[in-house]
């Protein structure tokens, strides 16, 4: 492979990965000198495919050569972990602790959902190998990491407290109608049908597929809730509403998670749509209650309000 | 370095697995910048060291890349 000893990984980073001949194969971008800032790890690496180079000249890897490379080049040590019911402010909080220039924040790196996913009892290590790849920093600033992860990465949350123990956590929680009828406008992922094996949201193929799309959003994002409620008794959880952001980053999240940062600079972030920061923010909650369906109301009613009065319970108990 | 080669894949295989090893050239290609003058500092950077790399073996080295990275959900 072209990862072979020797060739320094140095400035590259892990970008994608696959299973060839039932071995992991991970592709590496070169990265040197690129900082993070896009709201999606995703956006970032396709800004850097743009330059020919980087397009052209990647790298490929096995697991094993991540590790060696790891060893030699640590990371920044995860400082906090973010994870979500989707559609909730999750974005805007990475984005806010991304202004801090001593924080890098990997947002949904689709490598490290690769390995939360992998059907191996490799995956507590290649999890630290992957965070410790994809967290080199950039310039001569970063002090801490942050993970943002995917909404279905809950479900995993055992794995990564075994992996990243004495880590912190925050779960983003918001009223589950606001939640449907943002997917409802566009489907995230993990909401269709067939995106994520129905048994891992507790479901059987056959109720899948005969239940309605709203049903099927709602009984998604309940596993969610649900996963993140196994874990309300952890010291090192916070659970969060929507409506406490964006003060909630510089009050109270940055006492839980110890951090020094500029209230000022981060709140500036929130003024801007955080996944569109081209565009100010709009506060839509009004225009989503409104925009609800019957269907939306009655899978709200029925598959999310419990839970999310269990969650507010939680937060409460903090 | 002379490299011989059945197939222009393999030129361009063999002068990718020279760049990753020279950190000079990396960033003498990252510095090409835009994709016509890329393709033809790769083509002359190749063919300095004896690979028989073409424009058309470069461009379809690029859309392959393209390809690979819209693909990657699938």
């Amino acid at each position: 492979m072209a990862g072979a000893v020797g060739l320094s990984l140095a400035g590259w980073t892990p970008v994608r990965v696959g299973w060839e001949e039932r071995r992991p194969v991970v592709t590496w971008c070169h990265t040197a000198g690129v900082p993070f800032t896009e709201s999606f790890f995703d956006e970032t690496v396709e800004a850097c495919l743009r330059n020919p180079f980087r397009l052209l000249f990647q790298r490929r890897t096995d697991m094993v050569e991540v590790g060696r490379f790891v060893a030699e080049h640590p990371g920044l040590a995860p400082a906090g972990f973010i994870f979500h019911m989707s559609r909730c402010g999750s974005t805007l909080v990475s984005r806010m602790l991304a202004a801090c220039p001593e924080h890098l924040v990997l947002s949904e790196a689709p490598p490290i959902d690769w390995v939360l996913r992998a059907a191996s009892s490799q995956r507590e290590p290649w999890l630290r190998w992957m965070v410790g790849a994809l967290g080199q920093p950039r310039g001569t600033e970063e002090r801490r990491l942050f993970v943002k992860f995917d909404a279905w990465s809950i479900l995993d949350l055992a794995q990564v407290r075994r992996a990243f123990p004495g880590v912190p956590w925050l779960f983003l929680y918001r009223d589950p109608l606001e939640v449907l009828v943002s997917h409802a406008r566009r489907r995230g992922a993990h909401t269709i049908p067939g995106v994520l094996p129905p048994e891992l949201v507790g479901m059987t193929p056959a109720e899948a597929a005969e239940c309605s799309l709203d049903d099927y959003a709602a009984r998604v994002l309940a596993c969610i809730c649900k996963s993140a409620l196994d874990h309300q008794d952890d010291p090192l959880a916070t659970f969060a509403e929507y409506r406490q952001l964006p003060e909630l980053v510089v009050s109270e999240l940055a006492s839980a998670w110890s951090l020094p940062v500029d209230a000022e600079t981060l709140l500036d972030v929130a003024r801007r749509d955080a996944k569109n920061p081209a565009v100010p923010f709009e506060p839509d909650r009004a225009a989503k209650q409104a925009g609800a369906s019957p269907g939306m109301r009655a899978a709200a009613e029925r598959w999310l309000a419990p839970l999310y009065d269990q969650l507010e319970k939680a937060r409460a108990g903090q | 370095m002379w490299g011989w080669c059945a197939t222009s894949a393999e030129a361009l295989a063999g002068f990718h697995h020279v760049v990753l090893g020279d950190p000079v050239l990396q960033r003498e290609l990252l510095a090409a910048g835009e994709r016509g003058g890329f393709v033809a500092l790769v083509v002359e950077r190749a063919q300095g060291r004896g690979w028989d790399v073409s424009a058309d073996d470069v461009e379809e080295g690029l859309r392959e890349g393209r390809r690979a990275w819209r693909e990657r959900w699938v």
